[in-house]
Formats: structure tokens, sequence, C-alpha cells
């Protein structure tokens, strides 16, 4: 009954669906309604196609509406129909009917049809123009307590043992924490100390143009990093308390920090002590470009190369930190930043080494050394930034300081017990003020860059090697070396909007700079033939023009930079007597281009070349001791270094596949008109730079992909690159063609296992090899794994091992070297218990070789014994 | 649960912004969810920029419905973060007005204000309808016939989407030349949007600018869901009249905090959608 009332019904609406359905003339109709078999009810949402005779060719379709009723409607219908009949409720139905038969009822079987379900889950990357969203929720798990943790697992980017950030292989450019740039480049400060679980998002910010004025004239190849937090940590203050210590030796592990962020002011205050061989200091370093500054790595104390493991297990530390960093919005949208850091550190290392020289037709020279190194230091270090940053004006000054003292003592045994003291202290100051406007469109840009440096060093070696240098009677020589450097640099840029995305820049400025370094000996009486003495210096007056014209589209985005350099140079020896002043035109082309066919894919190709010159320490006359057995000096050339180089990127990413990607390469070729040589006397080493023009070159080139991988349910990196050098080398006085080449492989995995394990794998692996004078030395390889494992039985409680493996194929005896580390971590409510053991094994020595050009380097390093800390954290 | 649905129990509810089930009332059961992938174009400070968003189709047993999924979780986010920051602005007690209305502007930043797509499409085959709803400073709809976002000519490519075999087909819509990729192996004549009317599920479409594409990424089926609608009188509007309604609400933040009565703020997102009719 109920069936035959429904045919009735859709025979109705069927007859009203002709009428009111405008179907034109000689257009041919088929009309029909669907019913389920069991109980009459109209198939709603059924589709019907009709195809010719041999089932190729759809000549119409149409859709069952409410009440099951259909109509197919077509210019004209071959003579036979082939109609399918589709719905998700019934099984398939195919007639085959002549073309005029005007109207069909059919009666079809229910059967759901199953659809194969593809689940997704919520993106963990999103893409909003040029800024990408990587969600915290999505990356982080329970072994992740720092952001720093969860940055490092993000795909296309990538965490340098350094600390420095990159993405898609180019370092960021700033680090904002809800768009403040609070920490001024020390900004491994936050990503080790800021809570992952106060953070929602990690953004990145491609072509990030930190100038409001420029943006659009502008376009920086590096991005930039911002922290959006959770609204329940934004404005809230929150602080950490840890207190740890541990054995056999009284093993300290000790923190405060305390940190509140706002839109309008944000801080972070820091302090830590630590003798467990963590390197707390590490977190100060600033990752932004710094204002330049010539080498000043003899005022730093080092005690030489340092074993390729973890640092916790050969770092004998005694260190204290305390960063004060404030970050408030005055009136006017100016912001002051104001960064105070200071560092005692106490370092002490062991080791013994073996170097020798090897040159095609001399005996080798063996050099074996046992040398105990220990170090006291402080540093104070502030920045005070004020800055305006709007749409059309910016005002930025930032004045630095950084004062820097050190104490270093060094017994080696070697040929006959050496003691070694070094006293090295600089102190720094530069400012930096920038000043945009824009006004229609023109854009007014005045820099000053002011730096002073001061810095002096003490070395005293006990007894002093060079006999030749010293009357017979004299056993130790103190070196005194002093270094000043005063510059300003000081320009005006225009930018002009030319339209449709061209614009020129032109620069006009003029600079200053004085250097001034001397060395004297303490007890010059002592000497016999060189004074050991210094007197230099070196003044800079020039100016410097650049014109470049750019362009900028939605795709396209290019430069020409043109500018030139004129010195005016005049150099001083006041113990030679030599005076030179010379005028100078360098040149410094470059080009950018940059395309971007999608905003997945860029393309990007830099060309550039400049002329340097070496520091004004590589024209050092008279003899510098820089080590108890080396002593360097110069015939008095200017040094200097022409450098053309271009590189080449890919960089591609799809945010919602989560596949980042990127090969890059370069190629520079060097043209340099002086070269070192080293003249072996005994153990004694003496070093001079000699007028040799000669040119080397390198290849160099870098694959990497990172993905999220669902299957994993982690994210996967690997990374490939290879390097071929050429150059000259100058030893015993014969000159020596060099070629190296490496290739680098690196991979990591991060799984999670079920919810309660997490797996981390890292593996680099590399190869190198030398060749002098077409000789082929033999090639090594070094492989780098460490697996890590992070088990959550229970909630709170983190269960972590950490197993590292380190393999080198020229170690002989022992290749492989394992250490292994275990923690266990409580969390409940605001207090974390963390239960520590390092080096479980005991491992107490670590061997390496390095090579370079004329010497291979084999040391043992002394390192820290199986250790366990236990720490109480506190949130308050 | 599934993303971005509110669900009671064993049982989940698409559809409607409102806070509590009880504001919202069912309008048909849910059987299937298409998740598509939507790629679209945006300007931000006079460049055009790529975005993209997930949007879901749930397909119910008389019509369907589609939506942001994430839209109202997100909403939801902000309203909290408003009341927040009320609360923080009324703890701050007399900071002055204009440092009030800073701390205003400072939320809206943290949010960037972009909550994805508001507006919810109802298509219903009883009524042969397809329905806009939104909700901003008001509830309204805009309701036009199924048939004028049904009109598609067959064309004879054909490829793999989805891991589907698909069959294509062309029309004009809003002013746009799009193209179809839909399949017979799912026999729902249905799509993202407003689109309807080919013989087999809208797997992929996008238009010949690639202004907008829409393709298939995930499906669920469901075995206790139901399709809500805000359960309140909508205003009824012209297309004109919706779509400029649709526009400011994704280019404005509108919020309010107490201090000392009501203090109002408007601000402007830096993003701006380009309509797709």
């Amino acid at each position: 009954m109920r069936a035959a009332w429904s045919r009735i019904r859709s025979s109705l609406l069927l007859v009203t669906l002709l009428l009111s359905s405008s179907i034109l003339p000689g257009q041919q109709v088929l009309t029909g309604s669907l019913h389920f078999e069991s109980d009459g009810e109209p198939v709603v949402g059924a589709t019907i196609t009709a195809h010719s005779p041999d089932e190729q060719r759809m000549v119409a379709f149409t859709t069952t509406d409410a009440e099951g009723t259909f109509m197919l409607k077509s210019e004209a219908f071959p003579d036979t129909l082939f109609l399918s009949i589709r719905s998700i409720m019934t099984a398939d139905t195919t007639l085959t009917l002549p073309a005029d038969i005007g109207h069909i009822d059919l009666s079809l079987r229910g059967k759901v049809v199953s659809l194969k379900q593809v689940t997704i889950k919520a993106p963990s990357v999103r893409q909003e123009g040029d800024t990408l969203n990587y969600y915290v929720s999505a990356f982080a798990d329970s072994s992740d307590r720092t952001i720093g943790d969860v940055i490092r697992k993000l795909p296309g980017v990538q965490v340098l043992p350094s600390g420095k950030i990159l993405y898609q292989n180019k370092e960021i450019s700033r680090f904002y924490i809800e768009g403040l740039d609070l920490l001024q480049g020390k900004y491994g400060v936050a990503t080790n100390n800021l809570d992952a679980s106060k953070v929602s998002t990690i953004q990145i910010l491609e072509n990030h143009q930190p100038i409001k004025v420029l943006k659009g004239m502008e376009v920086p190849e590096n991005a930039a990093i911002n922290l959006k937090l959770k609204e329940s940590a934004r404005g809230a203050f929150f602080a950490t308390v840890q207190i740890g210590a541990g054995a056999p030796s009284f093993l300290l592990s000790n923190e405060l920090v305390g940190m509140r962020f706002t839109h309008t002011q944000q801080n972070l205050i820091m302090y830590k002590g630590d003798n467990t061989g963590r390197d707390i200091a590490d977190e100060l370093t600033s990752f932004y470009n710094n204002p330049r500054v010539s080498d000043l790595s003899m005022f730093q104390p080092s005690s030489g190369s340092v074993p390729p493991v973890n640092k916790q297990h050969y770092l004998f530390n005694n260190s204290h930190v305390v960063s004060v960093n404030d970050l408030r919005m005055l009136r006017n949208e100016h912001t002051l930043t104001s960064n105070l850091s200071y560092v005692f550190d106490e370092d002490s290392s062991e080791k013994y080494s073996r170097q020798a020289f090897l040159v095609e037709g001399d005996a080798p020279l063996v050099i074996e050394e046992n040398t105990s190194f220990r170090s006291t230091g402080q540093e104070l270090s502030g920045t005070f930034t004020v800055e305006k940053n709007v749409e059309d004006f910016f005002l930025c000054n930032r004045l630095t300081f950084s004062a820097k003292s050190t104490r270093t003592r060094q017994e080696i045994q070697t040929l006959v017990p050496v003691t070694q003291y070094a006293i090295p202290g600089v102190v720094r100051v530069d400012d930096r003020l920038e000043y945009l406007q824009k006004k229609d469109n023109r854009t007014h840009r005045v820099q000053s860059d002011f730096s002073f440096v001061s810095a002096c060093r003490t070395l005293s070696v006990d007894p002093f090697l060079y006999e030749s240098f010293i009357s017979a009677d004299s056993a130790s020589v103190r070196q005194s070396l002093s270094y000043r450097q005063v510059k300003e640099d000081l320009h005006y840029r225009q930018y002009l909007d030319m339209g449709k995305g061209w614009y020129v820049g032109y620069k006009i400025g003029a600079f200053f700079s004085h250097f001034h370094v001397g060395s004297e000996m303490d007890n010059s009486s002592a000497l016999s033939i060189d004074s050991l003495t210094n007197s230099l210096q070196r003044n800079i007056l020039g100016i410097n023009v650049e014109v470049g014209p750019g362009y900028q589209s939605k795709k396209i985005a290019m430069g020409l930079l043109m500018p030139f350099d004129v010195w005016l140079m005049q150099r001083r020896n006041d113990v030679t007597g030599f005076k030179n002043d010379k005028v100078y035109v360098l040149p410094r082309p470059a080009f950018y281009g940059e395309y971007r066919p999608s905003q997945r894919l860029t393309y990007r190709l830099d060309i550039s070349q400049s002329r340097q010159f070496a520091s004004i320490f590589q024209e050092m006359t008279g003899y510098l001791l820089t080590s108890y057995r080396n002593i360097q000096r110069s015939e008095g050339a200017l040094p200097e270094t022409t450098r053309t180089s271009a590189g080449f990127g890919i960089y591609y990413k799809n945010p919602f596949s989560t596949l980042f990607t990127s090969l890059s390469g370069s190629y520079s070729f060097f043209w340099r008109n002086v070269l070192n040589s080293m003249i072996y006397n005994g153990i004694a080493c003496r070093s001079f730079a000699i007028s040799y023009p000669h040119h080397a070159d390198k290849w160099q080139t870098e694959f990497q992909v990172g993905k999220e991988v669902e299957s994993l349910h982690g994210v996967a990196k690997l990374s490939c690159g290879y390097s071929k050098e050429r150059s000259l080398a100058l030893y015993q006085e014969k000159v020596s063609d060099c070629q190296s080449q490496a290739f680098t492989f690196s991979s990591s995995l991060n799984t999670k296992i079920g919810r309660y394990a997490v797996v981390n794998y890292t593996a680099s692996y590399k190869y190198a090899q030398y060749k002098v004078r077409q000789m082929a030395m033999t090639p090594f390889h070094y492989l780098d794994e460490s697996l890590s494992a992070a088990y959550n039985p229970v909630k709170g409680l983190t269960i972590t091992a950490v197993v590292n493996h380190y393999y080198h194929s020229f170690i002989e005896d022992n290749p492989s070297k394992y250490f292994a580390n275990v923690g266990v971590k409580y969390k409940r409510k605001r207090m974390e218990y963390l239960f520590d053991w390092t080096n479980i094994s005991g491992t107490n020595r670590f061997a390496t070789i390095t090579y370079n050009e004329v010497s291979n380097y084999y040391e043992v390093y002394h390192l820290r014994p199986s250790e366990v800390l236990f720490r109480i954290r506190i949130s308050l | 649960m599934a993303i971005g649905a509110t669900a009671e129990g064993d049982t989940i509810f698409w559809g409607g912004i409102k806070k509590s089930i009880e504001q919202r009332v069912v309008v048909d059961s849910a059987q299937y969810g298409v998740f598509y992938r939507f790629s679209h174009k945006a300007l931000h400070e006079g460049d055009t920029v790529s975005m993209t968003d997930t949007m879901l189709l749930v397909l119910g047993s008389y019509g369907s419905l589609f939506l942001d999924p994430y839209y109202r979780e997100r909403v939801q986010k902000w309203q909290k973060s408003s009341l927040a920051l009320a609360r923080k602005a009324n703890g701050a007690g007399d900071l002055p007005l204009e440092e009030m209305l800073e701390l205003s502007k400072a939320s809206d930043n943290y949010l960037d204000g972009n909550h994805g797509d508001p507006v919810q499409i109802y298509k219903d085959i009883k009524t042969h309808s397809v329905t806009s709803v939104l909700v901003y400073k008001g509830d309204v709809e805009c309701t036009q016939d199924i048939s004028s976002y049904s009109s598609w000519i067959l064309s004879e490519d054909t490829a793999m989407v989805f891991n589907y075999p698909c069959l294509t087909a062309t029309g004009l819509f809003g002013g746009r030349n799009y193209k179809a990729w839909f399949t017979t192996e799912i026999p729902i004549s249905d799509g993202p949007w407003k689109w309807s009317g080919l013989p087999g599920l809208i797997l992929k479409v996008e238009d010949e600018n690639n202004c907008f594409c829409f393709e298939a990424i995930g499906l669920e089926w469901y075995q206790h869901a139901y399709i809500l609608k805000d359960n309140v009188d909508y205003e009824s509007c012209s297309l004109e009249q919706f779509n400029k309604m649709a526009e400011k609400s994704r280019s404005e933040n509108f919020g309010c905090f107490m201090h000392d009565g009501l203090i109002y703020w408007l601000t402007v997102k830096p993003y701006k959608y380009l309509l797709m009719e």
C-alpha cells in the first residue's frame, strides 16, 4: 500500500516536473522514479547517467530529488540508451532501453556502498602568505622541555651545534617573541629556557624585512622566527628554580630563570651555575651579524682543538652566568631594549697529542705533547637599543659594550717541560645609528657605525725554545701584545621608487679607520737576534659610492649592486721605519636574482666579487709569539685576497605535506698575493708570510630534505654535501699543490611509538681525502650516531636513554667509541625531579685524527668520568 | 573525535557556531565527511599571497553542509582570549583608556584575527536550494537555487584524483571558469562550496586563473553524526549584501571589553580575501 502511494505521488510530481521544467523544443526527455525494493521509500540523490550503447560516451546525467524522481534531457538521444543508476544506498543498476521509452519506474535493492576512509589530522603547518605557522602541539612530545627541543624537529629548520638556527639552509635574521626582539640575537637564552608548553605556534617569516620602511624595496634572503605564546602565558610571569647536586666530584647545577612577555613589555632574567660540563655560557652567543671587526682570535683563550663528542663529556668547567634582558615600549612607538650579561668561567682540560709532518722527500717530523690547560675568565657585556619602526620612519641606535679578561696557564710535557701563561683582555664599544625616512617615492637612509676596540695580551713562556733568539742564560720570555682600533663609517643611502616594481638605490659614504698593534718583550735584554718588537699603524680614510638598480614583482626579485670604495691607506712601521701611503680603488660588484614561479618554489642566484686586505696582524715584521713553539712574522707585504664567487639555490616547500627541500651550490675563486710558510727547527716553528701570488678555488654543494612522516608519527630529515678545494701550501720552503675533497651525509628521524615512547636517531658521516702534489693520502671515514629513546610508562614520568657511537677509520686500535647516558624525569604539578647518569661506561679517553695539507694530528683527550646528577626544578 | 566537531558521547555534530548543542537544531543526519584542501589567493599589503585552508563537506541524507571545520574552534579560542584580556584590562584598573585600547589591538595581533571561513553552506535536496549562513553582527542567510551551481558541461579529460578515477566537467560560476574532477565511483551528486549536479562526487575544482582550488584530501564515514544549524531567525539578504558582510567579517575584528561601561574596538585584519562570486 505504502509502495503504491509512493508511486502515485511520484507520478504526480513527475507531471509537475514536466510542466514546470524548461524543456526546449526538439529536446528528448526521459523521466523516472526510483524506490527501494524493500519499503518503497524514494531513493534520494541517486545519480543517473545515460550513455551511448558502446558505454563510452555520457550523453546525459541527472540526480533524483527528494521524491526519488529524475528527468534526463538531451538534444538527441541515441536510439538505444545505456542507463547506469548508482546511489550510495543501493546496488548499482544498469539498463539498456529504447530512448523513446519516455518514463520508467524502478525498484532498487538496498545496499550500503562502503567507502574507504582516508582520515586526516589537524595540519601541523599552515601557510599564510609569507608566514608559515608550525603548531607546537603537533611536533612536541614528552621528552621536550624547552622550545629549542621543538624547533630542532621542525621540517625545513636546522639547529647547528652552536645553537644557530637555519631555515631552508639559511640562517635566520631575527628571533622574535610575540613580535618583539627582546634578546637581540642571543636567542639561545630563549630556546634553552622557554618552556615549550608556553608556546602555541612557531612562525617562520620568510624573506623577512625587519625595517618596515624597506618593505617591498629590499627583499632579504633570510627568514625570521616569531614565537607566539599561548594566551595563558601571555603577560604571565613564570619562573623556574633548579637546584642540582651530583657525584663523584662535587657537582652543582643550579639555575633561576624568570620571564614575562607582553606586547608592551618583556623581561627575561637568568642565573645559571654549573660544573657538570654543560656549557651554559654558549647560550649568550649572539647570532646576528655583528659589526665587522678585525680578527681578535689572538686575544681569545684557547686550549686548541676539542673532541667531536658531546661537550658534556670533555668540558671540565665551573661557570656562572647572569643575563638580564628588558624590553619596553615607550611613548610614540619607541622601543627600548636592554641586555646585560656577566659570565664567569673556569675551564680545564688535559690531552696528549702527536703531530706528524709529511712532506715528500723529507723525514717526517713528529711532535709529541702532553698538555694540561687551565683558564679563568670573566666577561661583562651589554646592549642598549632604542628603536622606532613604523611604515614611513625608522630610527635605531644600538650601543654595545663588552669587557673580557682571562688568565690561562698551560703546562706542556714535551722534549722539555714548558709552562705557558697568557693573560688576554679585550674591551669593545660599538654604536650603530640608523635613520630612515620615506617621503613620497623616496626613502632616505643614514647610517653610522662606530667601533672602538682595545685589546692586550701578555704571553709568558718558560723556557723559551728558540735558542738562537736569546742569550744562553735566559730561560723565559714574556711578550706583551696590544691592539687598538677606532672606526667610524657614515653613509647616506637613498631609494628611489621608479614604479612598476623598479627602484634604484644610491649610497655615498665616508669612513675612517685607525689600527695600531704593538708588541714588546718585557726582558728584551735577553734577546740576541730579533727584538720581537712591533709597532705598526694603519689609517684608512675612504669614501664609498654605490648605485644599485633593483626590481621586485610577485615572482621576480633582483638587484645589481655596484659599490666601490676609494681608500687612502697609510701604513707605518715604527720599528723598521717603513712608511707607505697609497690610494686603492676597491670595486665590490654583486648581483642577486630570485625567481618564485609559485609560493612553493624559489630559485636564487648570487654573484659577487670583492677585494679585501688582511688584518694588520699579518703585516708584523717582528716575530710575534703565538705559543711556546710558534712564532710568526711577515715580510711586510700587505696581504690581499680577491674573491669571486657564484652561488645558486633551489628551495621548495610544501607546508601542507610538510615537505621542505633545498639544493644549493657555490663556486669561489680566490686570488692571493701572499703565502704563509712554516719552517720547523726541532719542534719550534717559525711561520712567516712571503709575497707569492697564487690562486685557489672551492666548490661546494648541499642538498637537504625534511618531512613529517605520518606513518612514522615523526619528522625525518636528510642532508648531504660535497666540497672540493684546491690551494697551495708552503712548508719547509717547498710549495705544494694541495687538493681536498669531502663528502658529508647526515640524517635524523624523530618518531613517536604509540602514546608512550619517542625515539630519535641522528647520524652524520664524513668522508675526506687530501692530495698533496698529486699524491693521494689515505681517505678517512668518520661516523657519529646518536640513538635516544624516551619512555613514558605513567603520566609525568619520563625515562630517557641515549647512546652515542663515534667511528674514525684512522684510529687503528679502537675505531669505535660508545657513550651511554640515562635520565629519569618525574613531573608532578609544579615540581620536576630529574636524575641523570652520564657516561655510564666510564670511557675516560677519546682519540681523534685530523688532517691538513702537510700534517696529521693525533690527539687523545681526557674525558669526564661516569657521573650522576640529581636536580629538582620548581616552576613558580 | 573528528577534527573541529563537537560531540556528546559517541554522537558528533557539525554546523552552527553557537556554543551549546541546545542553541542549535538538527537538520539532517551526517553520513560522510570529505575534507578538501582549499588553496586560494589573498591580498596582503598590496601583494597577492597564497593561503591554504582545510574545508569539510559533510554529506547527509537530504543534502550537505560545507564549512571550515576549524572556524568554530578558532572563534571560541578568540572569545576566550578576549575574555582573558577583558579580565586583564579590568585587573589593570586605572590604566588610561588609550593604553587599554592598545591592549585590545595586541589581542588582535595575537591571533592575527584569522579564524578561517565564517560562512557555512547548506545544500538541501528537498527544497532544491543552497543556503549560505553567516553570524556577524547578527545572523544572516542567503538562499539560492541549487541549479545556479550545477550547470556543468562534460569534457573529455580524465584523471586520478584522491586515488579515484575522475571525469571532468567545466562550468562558469560567479564570472569565473571552473574545471571540476568528479568520480562516479562515489555516486553522490555533491561537491565543495555550492557546487553539485554532477553524476558523482566532485573531488577537485579549480578556476582557470588558479585563484581557487579545492582538492579532496580525506574521507571519513560517521555512524552517529548530525548536521546542525544555529537555532536562530536568520535575516534573509541578497547575495550581494551577503558577500559584502562575509568580506567584512573576514577583514575586520570586532570586539569589546568592559571598563567603566562598554568600550568597542574595531581593527582591520592584514589579509583581504578574494571573493568567489
